[in-house]
């Protein structure tokens, strides 16, 4: 291969402009250019495929504005109750929950409903999430924290250690099969998500849900 | 780690490489940069390219380099930010899919290139470019190249995965 400087040699230095032939160079460049050539090759079109796509991206851009306005007030709502939660400031994060667990009442918020209710003193709004958590499927880790509020609702003051039983968590624990990727918390009659009867609760008193027993079921 | 052909992640993330050359020709033309020749997307390597006159000075040159940087980080934020925001339950859903897709696509493109940084080095070390330049270009570079580097451990997806559902999640964390 012959060197680079043979073929610079070999190739004469252009004596005009490489697009229009012009002998006048623009100063403000060392491409063989004229001026008019060096702007043209400044505003360098973008084919009209690519201009397309940049409208779609564009559209993109503007639908995910769009969504994102609403999703970011839930977004945050949701983050800042979730700090009250982590923070122990449980009346703030129950009145938070309350809104959330409208529009999402899955197994987790439902839980950390739960949690910040009966930490905040709201008994019956906890049992109530606990009722309507019967019959869904849950991880492990959901069926261990269920338990542990189970738990605190059968330790409330007033009720008796001989009625514990009645909260079936003894059962839930005997039912939990370890090495198991997941749970089922089920009742002895599973129950539509928003028709679950609210439970007849007497502060003090256990909770009985309808007297159907919580059961565990591996997937 | 586990090896994908180049090829593959390219034409997966297409967008993305078309992004990341259509705003290097974007800031040759606000630079008044003249374009010599663009390759918008091919499967070979490099995926893109754009082919352009020297710049006037060394933060032309500087801006041009990191335009992608910027534009292919910004525009896959926006994209991907109501995935980032979904519940877990609406997530699969098929718009936000095609957001996904094409939000995690531009902002996997978002790193220059080891051909831009060095074309960038080269403008560093010529007598015109300012010492500011230089000391804000200089790391820049370094992260390009590292950046280049741990693209075989999956950085540029990493570093997307960041912009795309780590930055929503901190700034959710900053307000709340």
């Amino acid at each position: 291969m012959a060197p680079a400087s043979d073929d610079a040699e070999a190739k004469p230095k252009p004596t005009a402009c490489v697009g229009c032939g012009s002998i006048q160079f623009s100063t403000l460049t060392k491409l063989p250019l004229c001026e008019p050539c060096r702007l043209g090759l400044v505003k360098y079109p973008f084919p009209l495929w690519v201009r397309l796509a940049a409208v779609i991206v564009a559209s993109l851009v503007v639908v995910s504005l769009a969504l994102s306005r609403e999703r970011i007030q839930a977004a945050v709502h949701v983050a800042h109750t979730k700090k009250m939660k982590s923070a122990g400031r449980w009346q703030e994060a129950f009145e938070g929950y309350q809104s959330i667990i409208a529009d999402h009442n899955d197994t987790k918020t439902l839980l950390d409903y739960a949690e910040t209710a009966i930490n905040s003193g709201h008994v019956q709004e906890a049992s109530r999430a606990m009722y309507t958590l019967a019959g869904r499927q849950a991880t492990r880790e959901q069926n261990v924290r269920a338990n542990a509020i189970l738990d605190r609702l059968a330790r409330l003051p007033g009720s008796s250690a001989s009625q514990r039983p009645s909260y079936r968590t003894a059962e839930i624990r005997e039912a939990f099969q370890l090495g198991q990727p997941s749970i089922q918390l089920q009742s002895g009659q599973l129950m539509p998500m928003n028709s679950a009867p609210t439970p007849q609760m007497n502060l003090g008193q256990p909770i009985r849900l309808n007297n159907a027993p919580i059961q565990l079921q591996t997937r | 780690m586990f090896f994908i052909p180049g090829f593959v992640i390219t034409l997966l993330t297409f967008p993305g490489v078309i992004v990341h050359e259509a705003a290097h020709q974007l800031m040759c033309r606000l630079t008044g940069t003249p374009v010599l020749n663009v390759c918008y997307f091919q499967t070979e390597n490099p995926a893109g390219y754009v082919i352009h006159d020297e710049p006037s000075t060394a933060w032309k040159h500087f801006l041009i380099s990191v335009a992608p940087f910027l534009i292919n980080s910004i525009v896959g934020l926006l994209i991907c930010l109501p995935v980032a925001l979904a519940e877990p339950a609406e997530g699969f859903a098929p718009v936000n899919l095609l957001l996904g897709w094409v939000g995690f696509s531009v902002a996997m493109h978002a790193f220059p290139s080891t051909g831009d940084a060095a074309s960038l080095w080269a403008a560093l070390k010529k007598p015109n470019a300012s010492w500011l330049l230089r000391i804000i270009a200089f790391p820049v570079v370094i992260v390009i190249h590292i950046g280049a580097a741990l693209s075989v451990v999956w950085f540029d997806a990493i570093y997307a995965a960041m912009v795309c559902f780590g930055a929503p999640a901190a700034f959710l964390e900053m307000v709340a």
